[in-house]
Parts: C-alpha cells; sequence; structure tokens
C-alpha cells in the first residue's frame, strides 16, 4: 500500500495533466489485457501476444538468420518434419509437411508427403485458388537450397550430406546422402519449404511470405509487431484467433509488460526479473527445454594454451560448481543451471553423460599449481608465474550482451588469480568478439552454443570449429574420426556410445575449461495453454503435436 | 538571405563529403565481420569457407576501400544509399519507414520541453534569488543529471506498472484510436522531454538574467510599459537568441540520438534501426542512415542561423 501511495506521489509531481492527456477518456490507458491494447483485437476474440526482443532482419525462408525472423517464419512455413525438444525422450522429430519416414537403407530416407497439404492463399497475390503442395515442390525447394548460388543459409549444412533429392512420385520425395548420416533429419527440419512460384514469378516472399503453415503472415508494422492470423486451409485449427508478436528489446521491459498483462509470452526472462515473475499468481516461469552450453574455452594456437598441462591446471583452479551455483541460485526453486564440467552436451541431447564428468572434474588449486610448475612456470617475485621471462598473464574475453557469461569470465579470472595467473575478463561487444575467436585474436573466452543436434561437430572438430565462434584451434585428428564416425552411425545405441566417448576425450583433453548449461527461463502467462508441451517459439504454435491457445477472453 | 542559404547549402557539400568519409573510414576499420552476422554464424550454426567467400564477393567486401567509399559516394549522390545486408531491402526506404516515428517523438518531445522550460526558465529569472528559482535550478539540475535509461524505467515501473495508466512500450497509431496513439506516446516523450526541457530552463534562466540587466529593459521599465511587455515583448525575444541555437542542436541530436529512449520503449525509430544495424555491421544501412542524419542536422542548424533574423531583425545575414 505503502509502494502505491509513493508511485501515486510521484506520479502527482512527474505527471503534469499533459500527460494524462495521453490517457483515454475515462482517464485510464487501454493496457493490462494482452491483444486489447492498440491493436485492434475485437471483444472476445483470443489473442496471444508475444515479446520479442529481437528485431526482425530478413523474412526470407531460405535466409532466416535470427531467431525473431525464426519466430515468424516457423508459423507460415513448415518444413518436412520438426524437431520436438520437449520431449521427455529428449528430442524426437514429428511430422509436419510429410506424415512419415523411413530409411530403405543407410543413405537412402524416404518422406511420405501428406495429401492435404495446401499453398496459403489468404493475404497473397500469388495463389488465388488453393494448390496442393507435392513432393515436386519440395525436391524444386531442396534443388533451390542446395544451390550455393542462391546464398541459402542452409546449404552450408546440407551440401556435405546430400547426395540427390528426388520427387519419386506425386507424394514420395527421396533424400540419398554421401554416407549414412545421424543428424539428416535434423538438417532436414531446418529447410523451410516455399512455394519456387515465388521464384519464378519473381514474387517477394520477404515482403509476403506465403507458405503452408498454421498461420498467414497478416501485417508487419516496421520495427514495432507482426501480427498473425489463422490459415483456414491448415489440417488443424489454430486455438488463437491472432498472433501478435511484438518486437521488445529491452528484456527488463518486456518484463514488466509480461506483469502488466501486455504481453503473454516473454521468451528470455532476466535474472534479475525473475523474482518478480515468479511472485505474480497469474504467471509462471517455464525453463526452456534445452540447457543452453555456456563455457570457456581456450584458443589453443597461443603457445601457452598448446601444453595439456596448462589448460589443465586452469580448468582446475577454477571453481565452476560454485561459480554455477552463483549463477544459478535463486529463493523460488527454480534450476537456472547445472554444471557442465567441461563437457559440452547438454542432458537432453545424444552423448551428454553428466555423471561420469562430474567422476573426472577435479577443483584444486594446489594440483592446479603442481601441474604449472611441471609444464615450467615459476612463481615471480610479484606472485604471478612466468616461463622464459613470458608472464602467465591472458585476457577471458566475454560477450557483454550477457551478463551471466560477464560474470563467469570475472569469476573465472579470480579463481585464477589467487593461484599467481594473471588473468582478467575483457567484456567484449558480441559481433567483436566472435569476429575474434573465429580469426584467433582470443586467449581465452566466454563463449555458448552447440545446444543442438550435432553440437559436438560444431563445438570440438577441428575442421568444423575453423571460421566460428567456437575457434579453439585445437586439431585432434583422433576426437574427429571418433565424431565422424559417431555422426555416420544410424544405430541409436552405437552412436550413443561413441558421443560419450568423444565428449569424454574433449573434455579430457580440456578442449573447455569448463562451463555450465544454462536454462534460459521463459516467463508465461497462466491463461496461456499447451505451450509448455513444447516450450519454444523455434516451431509453430499450431502443429500436430501442440495447439497453443489462450483462455479467459 | 536567398544567397545565404545557398552558401550555406553549398558549404555542406564538403562537410557531407567529409562525414561520409570519417563513416566509411571508422566502420572499415571497427572489428566485426558482416558477412558472419549476416550468415547467423553464431552460437548455433556454422559456416562453410565456400559459403563465407561467395557471400563476401556477393557484397562488394572483396573490394578495395576506395573502391567501396567512391561507389558509396556516387550512389548517394544519385540518392541511392545502397541494400541494407540483413534485410535486403533499399536503405533509404528502410530509413524512411522509421522517420515518422522518430519525428513524431521529436515533436512531442520538443513540445513538452517548451512548454515546461520557458515558463520554468522566465520565472527563475525574474524572482532571482527566490525560492522559485531555487526550485526551478533545483529541478533543472535533476533534470539534467538523471541518467535517461533509468528515468525512463521509473516512468515505466511508476504510469505502467503501478499505476496501470500508460502502456510500457510500443508506438501507438491513428488508426487503431486517438487514445492509443496518444497514450502509446506519453512515456516516452516525456522522458526526452523533460531531460531537453532541463537543460533548457538552465539556458534560458541565464539568458533572460543577462537581457533583463540590459539597459534598453531599464528604460523600457522607466517608460512606465507593464512587467508583461518588458518580459515578452523585450526581453523574452533577445533571451531566445543563444537558447535558440542550443535548442536547434539539441533537436537535431534527438533525431539520431534518442536511442536509449527508443530501445527502452521499443519505439521503431530511427535511432534503433542504427544501434541494430551497428550490432550487425549492416554497413549499408549505419552509412545510409548516419549520412541521412547528418543532413537533417546541418539542415536544422541552417533553420536556426534563419530564425535568428526573425528573433531579432538587427542581425543580418547577408554582408552588405
Amino acid at each position: 500500500m505503502k509502494k502505491r501511495s509513493l508511485a501515486f506521489l510521484l506520479a502527482l509531481v512527474l505527471a503534469c495533466g499533459l500527460m494524462l492527456g495521453g490517457c483515454s477518456s475515462d482517464g485510464s490507458a487501454d493496457v493490462g489485457e494482452s491483444g486489447s491494447e492498440g491493436d485492434g483485437a475485437a471483444d472476445g476474440e483470443r489473442v496471444l501476444t508475444i515479446a520479442s526482443p529481437y528485431a526482425i532482419g530478413s523474412l526470407t525462408p531460405w535466409i532466416s538468420n535470427s531467431d525473431g525472423d525464426r519466430y515468424v517464419l516457423g508459423n507460415v512455413y513448415e518444413a518436412l518434419i520438426e524437431s520436438n525438444t520437449g520431449s521427455e525422450d529428449g528430442v524426437e522429430y514429428v511430422p509436419a509437411i510429410a506424415e512419415s519416414w523411413e530409411y530403405t537403407d543407410d543413405t537412402t530416407l524416404v518422406f511420405k508427403i501428406r495429401e492435404n497439404v495446401y499453398w496459403q492463399t489468404e493475404g497473397n497475390d500469388l495463389f488465388d485458388e488453393k494448390v496442393q503442395v507435392t513432393a515436386h515442390d519440395v525436391k524444386a525447394v531442396f534443388d533451390f537450397v542446395l544451390d550455393e548460388n542462391n546464398a541459402s543459409t542452409e546449404w552450408g549444412d546440407l551440401y556435405p550430406i546430400i547426395e540427390s533429392v528426388e520427387a519419386t512420385d506425386d507424394f514420395t520425395f527421396t533424400v540419398r546422402t554421401k554416407q549414412p548420416s545421424a543428424i539428416l533429419l535434423n538438417e532436414i527440419s531446418g529447410v523451410l519449404i516455399f512455394p519456387i512460384k515465388a521464384i519464378e514469378e519473381d514474387f517477394d516472399l520477404t515482403q509476403q511470405p506465403v507458405g503452408t503453415g498454421a498461420f498467414i503472415f497478416s501485417e508487419y508494422r516496421v520495427d514495432d509487431s507482426v501480427t498473425l492470423t489463422p490459415n483456414p486451409d491448415y489440417r488443424v485449427t489454430p486455438n488463437v484467433d491472432k498472433v501478435v508478436i511484438e518486437i521488445v528489446p529491452d528484456k527488463a521491459v518486456a518484463a514488466i509488460a509480461l506483469q502488466n498483462g501486455e504481453v503473454d509470452i516473454v521468451p528470455q526472462i532476466l535474472t534479475t526479473d525473475l523474482e518478480a515473475v515468479a511472485a505474480d499468481e497469474d504467471l509462471k516461469l517455464i525453463p526452456n527445454s534445452v540447457g543452453w552450453y555456456r563455457y570457456i574455452g581456450f584458443n589453443c594456437s597461443n603457445e601457452i594454451f598448446q601444453d595439456l598441462r596448462v589448460r589443465q591446471a586452469i580448468s582446475m583452479a577454477i571453481d565452476f560448481e560454485s561459480i554455477t551455483e552463483t549463477l544459478s541460485g535463486n529463493d523460488f526453486g527454480a534450476q537456472l543451471a547445472v554444471d557442465a564440467y567441461g563437457g559440452g552436451v547438454p542432458p537432453e541431447f545424444e552423448g551428454s553423460d553428466i555423471e561420469a564428468w562430474k567422476a573426472v572434474y577435479e577443483y584444486n588449486p594446489d594440483r592446479a599449481q603442481t601441474l604449472l610448475e611441471d609444464a615450467g612456470w615459476t612463481k615471480g617475485s610479484d606472485g604471478i608465474y612466468e616461463k622464459d621471462g613470458q608472464k602467465l598473464s591472458f585476457a577471458i574475453k566475454c560477450p557483454t550482451n550477457d551478463q551471466n557469461r560477464v560474470k563467469l569470465g570475472e569469476m573465472a579470472a579470480t579463481y585464477l588469480k589467487t593461484i599467481g595467473v594473471d588473468a582478467s575478463a575483457q567484456p567484449t561487444e558480441w559481433a567483436t568478439m566472435t569476429a575474434d575467436i573465429a580469426a584467433g585474436n582470443t586467449e581465452m573466452f566466454v563463449m555458448g552454443g552447440g545446444s543442438v543436434v550435432g553440437g559436438m561437430n560444431m563445438l570440438f572438430h577441428s575442421v568444423n570449429t575453423q571460421g566460428t565462434s567456437h575457434n579453439v584451434f585445437y586439431t585432434d585428428e583422433t576426437l574427429d574420426t571418433m565424431l565422424e564416425e559417431a555422426y555416420a552411425t544410424i544405430d541409436d545405441d552405437a552412436r550413443i556410445a561413441l558421443l560419450k566417448e568423444a565428449a569424454m576425450r574433449a573434455l579430457e583433453n580440456k578442449v573447455h575449461a569448463g562451463g555450465y548449461f544454462e536454462y534460459v527461463q521463459i516467463g508465461m502467462n497462466k491463461r496461456v495453454t499447451d505451450f509448455e508441451k513444447s516450450p519454444t517459439l523455434w516451431y509453430s504454435l499450431c502443429n500436430d503435436y501442440r495447439n497453443v491457445g489462450v483462455d479467459g477472453q | 538571405m536567398r544567397v545565404y542559404i545557398i552558401r550555406r547549402l553549398l558549404q555542406m557539400i564538403p562537410t557531407l563529403l567529409i562525414i561520409s568519409f570519417m563513416i566509411f573510414g571508422l566502420l572499415y576499420l571497427t572489428p566485426g565481420d558482416p558477412v558472419y552476422l549476416m550468415l547467423g554464424a553464431g552460437e548455433s550454426q556454422s559456416i562453410s569457407p565456400e559459403t563465407y567467400e561467395m557471400v563476401r564477393r556477393d557484397l562488394g567486401l572483396d573490394q578495395p576501400f576506395f573502391v567501396r567509399y567512391l561507389d558509396f559516394v556516387k550512389g548517394a549522390v544519385t540518392g541511392d544509399l545502397g541494400e541494407s545486408y540483413v534485410t535486403k531491402q533499399d536503405v533509404f526506404s528502410e530509413i524512411m519507414a522509421r522517420m515518422p516515428a522518430t519525428l513524431q517523438l521529436t515533436l512531442c518531445a520538443m513540445i513538452i520541453s517548451v512548454l515546461i522550460s520557458i515558463p520554468l526558465g522566465i520565472l527563475a529569472a525574474v524572482k532571482h534569488n527566490s525560492i522559485w528559482d531555487s526550485i526551478s535550478t533545483f529541478l533543472a539540475t535533476i533534470g539534467v543529471s538523471l541518467p535517461k535509461f533509468w528515468f525512463a524505467l521509473v516512468l515505466i515501473i511508476v504510469f505502467s506498472l503501478n499505476l496501470g495508466w500508460l502502456p510500457s512500450k510500443g508506438i501507438g497509431y491513428l488508426e487503431d484510436g486517438l487514445g492509443s496513439y496518444l497514450s502509446h506516446m506519453a512515456l516516452p516523450a516525456i522522458s526526452l522531454g523533460l531531460g531537453l526541457a532541463a537543460t533548457q530552463t538552465r539556458m534560458i534562466r541565464s539568458s533572460m538574467l543577462d537581457v533583463l540587466g540590459q539597459d534598453y529593459i531599464r528604460f523600457a521599465r522607466s517608460k512606465g510599459l507593464k512587467e508583461k511587455v518588458v518580459l515578452l515583448g523585450h526581453a523574452m525575444k533577445n533571451a531566445l537568441i543563444p537558447v535558440v541555437t542550443v535548442f536547434g542542436s539539441e533537436v537535431g541530436g534527438l533525431l539520431g540520438g534518442a536511442v536509449v529512449t527508443e530501445t527502452i520503449f521499443a519505439w521503431p525509430g530511427v535511432g534503433r534501426l542504427i544501434v541494430n544495424s551497428i550490432g550487425k555491421r549492416d554497413y549499408p544501412m549505419i552509412q545510409g542512415a548516419t549520412l541521412m542524419l547528418c543532413t537533417l542536422f546541418l539542415l536544422i542548424n541552417l533553420l536556426v542561423d534563419i530564425c535568428y533574423a526573425g528573433l531579432n531583425p538587427k542581425i543580418r545575414l547577408e554582408k552588405k
């Protein structure tokens, strides 16, 4: 009550008439009811409002390069299949345009296309009547993205795997691979199927996306919001009348909007706002279905870090368990992070074995110092290790756009200082940092990623890490072979065993010093239904396995 | 006057050339790789060296610095600011799509600022050394000192979260009703306008104090003119000359510099566009938007100089 009175007093001081003119005629603005705030929502209309922190970059279906784009495209377009990361069995693939699929041999995958999929007809000039989607349409899209000249973001992932694609008949689509591939389904789930007619007729899909998904792209208000409406020709009737994706770049403001009832879902709640959201009886926190890997990596091309003993010593000198606890401790019972112990695979993915990693992890500053001394480093008069006149001194670059990762870098540097290593955290702007890592302009760095199917290839394979933001300059032919073999093994049990072995090898060789898996919390109004089944905005809000809706309107 | 304006417009050409070279050069030296960011190669996406080279070539980034710069200048002269790396849309159109939002916000902030600063500044000067002066100075100091992001968040927490009077974010559209339009405008405009008013209040106060001590004001009073006539008819007009200069500069700054306000309030303006583009190293967008804002800034300064003549006929813009 006191808080409210103070707020009211402040309001009187600051609000000088003019401000009140901004309110509606009854003296109160129409806030507090998502979907009814100036977006033309009619009474009783079921409007789901999502606050996306990401700007819309490009709505071109073969060049989706940000989460913000994907939140829109994933609802307008469909892939052949989708991956449901909310599954209790980890990642499972579910039908989308394809109703079923099977391997006829290790390198041939055959998809059966549904016979009730149609291009959207409403709100576009491309199709004025219902046109069925066939295997020939799917083949045309794959041919398009497999053509290097079209610069599809999927090309780099697909061309090393796919040998050829074929429309065997109107509703059978066959993919042949160069060799057996365990990540083929994952790569195929990333290819959105768009009408090739648009390319032929020079129709701008970026301005007017036309797909087969549950929602029609209705309106884009520049940098403000995207409105989606149900596709009447879709095989499932969406449980909402409208989806509004509002672009709210400031995550703190998005959390306020959630508490205020202006939005229903906020995909990432800042640590500082978690408690307030958790305390609100109308809201709930939902952990992201996959732990996002955050790690401290070495630049192994740096002379200091070429010595395994130095990498081991640094890993051993940092109490990663305490750091994870500090970053994730809370009073509202949410699991915000789990320790990664230097292994790179989240618990939800194949190859993860946290218990085994924990067994070989050790926080032991004394042993760390012994290892450094074994490697020829001796403490100088200032207490800092040195060797051949060179101080054991380096920076840990950490991205400024993630306070947790900055804290990880700062805490790690503090631990290292206590044993005589002159380490310092160096917060760095994201674009600069990713370019620096790719170019090798780092010593140690805090990065994140790889929490995807096939992620280990991205994190540890000496070829795949080159020129990326995971560039550790670590070359281990044995590890490369293990990963290649694992991802070419179709048998699940055999593949998982190989992946566990590879992850353990990367851990033992200290490619990464350590890290944690972060469970980013999604803030959601309790009136939203069915979202928790697969808590992600990456895939459609309405399909065969979930149909997100809103109650109480 | 016409000759003066033409001369000033011509002077803008070398200024803009220098600015364009600085923008281009600084971007060239800035670390970060647009190809890398454009392809989304970050946390969970890898790109092949072949794709990288192909995209780099397509964007013309394999060309030498001066070739790229001359292409940019040639394009800018003909009104073609290029194509965004990210959205693949025409840069000029992308900027113009956001300009109305920025102009509306700037205009509202200016109105709030003028409505507050002129009465408060005059009051402080007229009641010099009184409690009114102290209150005015105190409020102005607070307004200048408060960090914009903090003040914006306080406004949101108070008016949106606690009182529920106003929406916390986004822009309102007239087609959705005047109420929605004004309620969305209120917090960002107040946040910007109060900061501007604080600076203006201090300027008006000191300028008025200076003018009120002039002989012609004493003469006007000794003639028995009403105080209102002395203040508004004689003193204020002269006192506003230096204020207009600063005001012009600040408004010019607001057009591209309301980045914090636009980001916090999710206001879809040019400032936010520039910040997003910097994050993605969208060179054509950054270059185009900055050049356009610099041109606007120069034009506003020219407008301010022209206003001088209106405020005080003694000031001659043309050489005799």
